[in-house]
């Protein structure tokens, strides 16, 4: 993926988990993805913070649609909503 | 024969801000080129993208701003006609791209960064590649006075051109204050850190509690380390205390307090990413935010990066070597490169978090600037020319990083690919199940073996000594067991080193 072009996508789905970021690393942290099945990417809210943003806990377990950016392998979400 | 070189690609700039945009940019460009004049520095702008010019310089022009192979071929070409004392690529990723070395930590653990992009190699002579290990030989002053990515009016590039042109030296007792921040977890490293450059860390703030609003002259030092958390395109770092991570630092809280002058070494992962602020609609990065107040240099890395908790090590150390050297008086792009050739020569052999930490750090600002006044041992005669005689001293100072480059390049034993085919000898297994207990992990856990380029091999004869470097590497990363009531325990990674089958030392490194 380019880094200097981000991909926008729409309403993609998927179910949000909590995992392990950057094992070892400087970024290792609790985090929340959304794994859609075949991948699997770091959960963001675009307006929230990167780390510790408790407004995505309610989100765990729970599949959802989101839009937004694609970058590396963070998905930065304008929006959220559960798909089910 | 040019000091100066800058280099970009006109159809680039033009693409992202129109004609009228662009001949802004170029009047600013011109207006730093005269000024470098007066400074005794003779530059010349190079358009990577004009076919004629590049052919008279025996250089191959670059087709797209998004041929990363063609842009190396390209500067290279340009570096080998021109030899400038300075290369100062003009643009963000979108102009020039970053190179995209291979990032040989991958998949290791978790770390998700496929390459460590950066501009490392063209800073070095060895023809593109992926590889890191190609480019542990830098030989070359480099920096990146970047726009911003996306853009499409220019106003943030003419302003940093802008700061570039008047610049001024200020003296040693002028970056003697210093502003460092660092997460609450990692006292410790920064601690240690502030010590070696400045002898002391008495006005080092810990996040949290301190951040992410920094009152009154807290943000005045001109001297800035900071070692937080960082996240990629995010305008936020975080400190640390336990599971929380509260913010340290933004883009918004940093408006308006960074001087002009200043110089940042920045530890956080992402902390050097150019990222696209216009398409996501968020804030800019921090880094640009520096440039934009005046910050004459800015080290930060485009990806994750690596660091101890409490000793110093990988992000640590070429983050302190780059700003020693410009304590000492060397520009910015200088003392980058000597951060580099440091950072390389200061370790036995190059792991695959060295090369990692050595790929992604990035100098933004123009390599050319000296914010620090020193007086040079030598003196030159009053009847010679002065700019002769910087010309001359610039010359000898090259040649020996040279030299020195060339020599890391040749000798560095390097372990930046995996050594799939590799059955593990059984008696290595049980000690690496051993160390791997020891460190508090599973004793099945598993060890990715590295091999090792370039490692000398013990000399034959009745005196029989061991290695100088190994010939294999072992990395693991993993949590280690929790005792029962105690908290979540950080991570290890854990390196190992074998030769001749038989694992001689091992090194724990504690997560950030």
């Amino acid at each position: 993926m380019d880094p200097s072009k981000p991909v926008a996508v729409k309403e993609l789905r998927g179910r949000v988990v909590r995992g392990i970021y950057g094992k070892g690393t400087k970024s290792e942290r609790e985090a929340v993805f959304i794994d859609t099945g075949s991948k699997r990417y770091l959960l963001r809210r675009k307006s929230g913070p990167a780390y510790g943003d408790r407004q995505l806990d309610r989100y765990v377990g729970h599949l959802v649609s989101c839009s937004g950016f694609l970058s590396g392998t963070t998905l930065l979400a304008d929006a959220i909503q559960e798909a089910e | 024969m040019e000091d100066k070189v800058i280099v970009t690609n006109r159809g680039a700039l033009t693409a992202k801000y129109g004609p009228a945009g662009f001949a802004k940019i170029k009047t600013a460009i011109t207006a730093l080129m005269a000024a470098d004049n007066t400074r005794g520095l003779k530059a010349r702008l190079v358009y990577l993208d004009d076919a004629a010019a590049m052919k008279k310089l025996g250089a191959v022009a670059v087709k797209s701003s998004k041929d990363i192979r063609g842009a190396k071929k390209a500067i290279d070409g340009v570096h080998k006609a021109l030899r400038p004392d300075y290369l100062m690529i003009l643009g963000s990723l979108d102009v020039v791209p970053h190179q995209d070395l291979t990032n040989p930590t991958f998949g290791a653990g978790e770390d998700d960064d496929k390459f460590a992009f950066g501009d490392l190699p063209y800073a070095c002579d060895e023809p593109y590649a992926k590889d890191p290990a190609k480019f542990v030989g830098p030989t070359r002053v480099v920096g990146r006075l970047p726009d911003l990515t996306g853009a499409d009016e220019p106003s943030h590039l003419l302003r940093l051109l802008k700061f570039a042109t008047n610049w001024k030296g200020r003296p040693a007792k002028d970056y003697e204050d210093y502003f460092g921040i660092t997460a609450a977890v990692w006292e410790g490293s920064t601690s240690l850190s502030l010590d070696n450059i400045f002898g002391n860390h008495k006005t080092l703030r810990i996040a949290p509690p301190k951040g992410p609003s920094h009152p009154g002259t807290d943000l005045d030092g001109l001297m800035q380390f900071i070692n937080c958390h960082g996240a990629l395109a995010s305008p936020e770092f975080y400190g640390q205390k336990g599971n929380s991570f509260p913010t340290s630092l933004t883009t918004q809280h940093v408006d308006g307090k960074i001087k002009e002058g200043a110089i940042a070494a920045v530890e956080c992962c992402f902390g050097g990413e150019l990222y696209n602020s216009d398409l996501l609609g968020i804030d800019m990065p921090i880094c640009q935010s520096y440039l934009r107040q005046g910050a004459y240099g800015y080290l930060g890395s485009t990806t994750i990066a690596y660091g101890p908790a409490d000793g110093n090590g990988a992000a640590d150390l070429i983050c302190q070597y780059f700003l020693l050297y410009v304590l000492g008086g060397a520009s910015i792009g200088r003392a980058t490169l000597l951060a580099r050739q440091d950072f390389v020569a200061n370790a036995s052999q190059m792991d695959p978090v060295d090369l990692k930490t050595l790929a992604q750090f990035c100098l933004y600002g123009d390599p050319s600037i000296h914010p620090v006044k020193t007086r040079h041992a030598a003196q030159a005669p009053k009847d010679a020319d002065a700019s002769e005689t910087a010309r001359f001293r610039r010359g000898e100072s090259r040649a020996k990083a040279k030299q020195t480059g060339d020599f890391l390049q040749a000798t560095k034993p390097t372990a930046s690919k995996r050594d799939t085919g590799h059955r593990v000898a059984p008696r290595a297994k049980a000690t690496l199940a051993r160390i791997a207990a020891a460190s508090g992990l599973r004793r099945t856990e598993t060890f990715l073996p590295f091999k090792v380029k370039n490692a000398p091999t013990a000399p034959p004869g009745k005196t029989k000594k061991l290695a100088t470097a190994p010939s294999r590497y072992y990395l693991t990363i993993g949590r280690p067991k929790k005792s029962k009531g105690a908290k979540e325990p950080y991570r290890v990674a854990v390196i190992a080193k074998e030769v001749g089958g038989r694992i001689v030392d091992y090194c724990v490194y504690h997560e950030r």
